[in-house]
């Protein structure tokens, strides 16, 4: 047999047989999609906080995406003067695409921190696609140092970055093992289609707009959840602003009718929170929400559905604080669990909640 | 022990939990024979006055009148966001609208009759370790076409149960409360 130079992975057997290893017909691994990371919006005034959360969110991201390097980003939302990226529309979006190269880009806010023992801290994101400014993603997360408490104090988390950590790890989950977007889990999501959310208003003692601002991201974050597509705020927030029309918590018919139009949206859902705060001891936080929503028509302005949910974090069985939600973010996302599934499916028997669902009158 | 005794402690024992039951004063209403409640098809709910210390009161009795009425079936209840632009018309804040006011928002929200409400109470009570919510409300229905006030209804209701009492939990949530009185009320106008 004359003897050649054969490529390394092509093994030469007798007979004239030669193997090419598997390995070199192996797929090559698809390229990691490129994803832009804004800066983390700071409702809180907490620079230190920001970076304990901004640190694992690279980390975690970084196995997952191709990171833009976030000098190009800031210069891409410089020269788009983007400064709020909820607040953009698809054709902004898009320039920071061709701008940085991102398919992709990840917008998240921090809502709340207490870095006082035990800690706690609550964070919402949003998922873009910067080729067309669909949302595709949302997410909410609130702990508490409290949270995984045993007997005798164990478990407790008493300090906030080892919180923020475990939180964003445990929170970005639900990003990297995202459905498809457009993907109904039930058929009463493809029966609503899509749902614009304007932003829910408040009448809280206190922090009202930082209340309303939490609970929207949180109900946000639950529509898509479970199936319901969401028209992106950034649009919600250009229509509104363009007419000049109530941006908290109410619609009229001009907006209804602006709104399903620049979105497609069928439906607006909106509401108001009655109820966000927290009582008890800094131990013993007792949390205590009021929320209601509801669903209005587009097209004929008329009140489809309505739900709300009263609840506090120590309500049902309470043995060795089994049970307990700590704070008014994990609670509201149990609420608002419960309440979009009344909007999907027959109410069901959950205590302080009322549903309505309007048929065909 | 004797049978009597037997009847006597069960007859205490009732008198006991039927003291203990929601005391609730019975609602009152007026409601003009004279108007054809037939005629109405949608109505609007004004946002509640608010004279209690609860500040979400107002909201909260607004938002479960809107609901109750919806499930009724019984009229279209308007968005709120509509109610809210329609009284932005008027410039200033309007609580009590005029007749001519009411005659407007019957016109701009197309709608027969317009809700009218207040919050006169809403407060946390003590007995003993037991905090009872109690809310009064005060629901009224003024027709659009000339002001005039078709119906009114009132009603107390107080938040803890008997068994609430005699083991000394807590009463029921306020939000539960508000729900009963605005379905007491709103039994005198809807049957």
């Amino acid at each position: 047999m004359s003897r050649r130079l054969l490529p390394a992975p092509v093994l030469a057997l007798p007979q004239g047989v030669a193997l090419v290893l598997l390995a070199v017909l192996a797929v090559a691994p698809a390229a990691a999609t490129t994803l832009a990371v804004a800066p983390v919006q700071d409702r809180v005034g907490n620079p230190g906080a920001v970076a304990a959360v901004r640190q694992p969110l690279l980390e975690v991201l970084a196995d997952e995406y191709d990171l833009v390097d976030a000098t190009t980003l800031r210069n891409a939302l410089r020269a788009g003067r983007l400064r709020e990226i909820d607040a953009a529309t698809p054709e902004e979006l898009a320039r920071v695409g061709e701008a940085t190269g991102a398919e992709l880009l990840l917008s998240t806010t921090l809502h709340r921190v207490f870095e006082e023992s035990p800690p706690r801290l609550a964070l919402s994101a949003r998922l873009y696609s910067l080729a067309d400014g669909r949302l595709l993603w949302s997410g909410f997360a609130a702990a508490s140092g409290l949270d995984h408490r045993g007997l005798l104090e164990l478990g407790v988390i008493d300090s906030f970055d080892p919180l923020a950590r475990r939180l964003v790890t445990r929170f970005l989950r639900t990003l990297t093992g995202r459905r498809s977007e457009g993907a109904a889990d039930r058929s009463g999501a493809a029966e609503l289609g899509t749902v614009a959310l304007v932003p829910l208003s408040s009448v809280t003692e206190r922090a009202g707009t930082a209340a309303a601002a939490e609970v929207t991201e949180i109900v946000r974050a639950e529509l898509l959840g479970q199936g319901i597509a969401t028209a992106s705020p950034g649009t919600v927030t250009d229509t509104l602003r363009r007419h000049r029309l109530l941006a908290w918590g109410g619609v009229d018919a001009t907006s209804l009718a602006a709104l399903g139009e620049a979105t497609g949206a069928g439906y607006v859902l909106t509401g108001t929170v009655e109820t966000y705060e927290v009582g008890g001891g800094a131990l013993e936080p007792e949390p205590h929400v009021t929320i209601a929503l509801r669903l209005v028509d587009c097209r004929t302005g008329r009140i489809a559905w309505t739900g709300a949910s009263d609840r506090r974090g120590w309500d049902g069985l309470d043995l060795f604080r089994l049970g307990r939600t700590y704070t008014r973010g994990q609670l509201a996302q149990q609420m608002t669990h419960h309440l979009v599934r009344r909007l999907l499916e027959e109410p069901a028997g959950d205590r302080g909640s009322r549903t309505f669902r309007l048929e065909g009158r | 022990m004797r049978p009597t005794h037997h009847r006597a402690l069960f007859c205490l024992v009732c008198a006991l939990a039927i003291a203990g039951c929601r005391s609730t004063a019975a609602p009152t209403e007026f409601t003009n024979p004279k108007f054809n409640f037939g005629f109405v098809e949608r109505v609007a709910v004004l946002p509640f006055q608010n004279l209690s210390t609860d500040r979400q009161a107002g909201a909260r009795a607004t938002r479960l009148t809107i609901t109750e009425l919806l499930a009724s079936g019984a009229v279209d209840v308007v968005e709120p966001g509509e109610v809210q632009a329609a009284l932005g018309e008027f410039g200033t804040r309007v609580t009590e609208p005029s007749v001519a006011q009411a005659v407007t928002l019957g016109k701009t929200l197309n709608v027969q009759a317009l809700i009218l409400g207040t919050v006169t109470e809403s407060s946390t009570q003590r007995s003993g370790g037991v905090a009872i919510p109690v809310v009064s409300l005060d629901v009224r229905m003024v027709e659009t076409e000339t002001g005039a006030t078709v119906w009114a209804g009132s009603a107390t209701e107080k938040g803890a149960s008997a068994a609430a009492r005699i083991l000394g939990t807590t009463g029921e949530p306020v939000t539960e409360t508000t729900r009963r009185a605005v379905q007491a009320v709103l039994d005198t106008l809807i049957r």
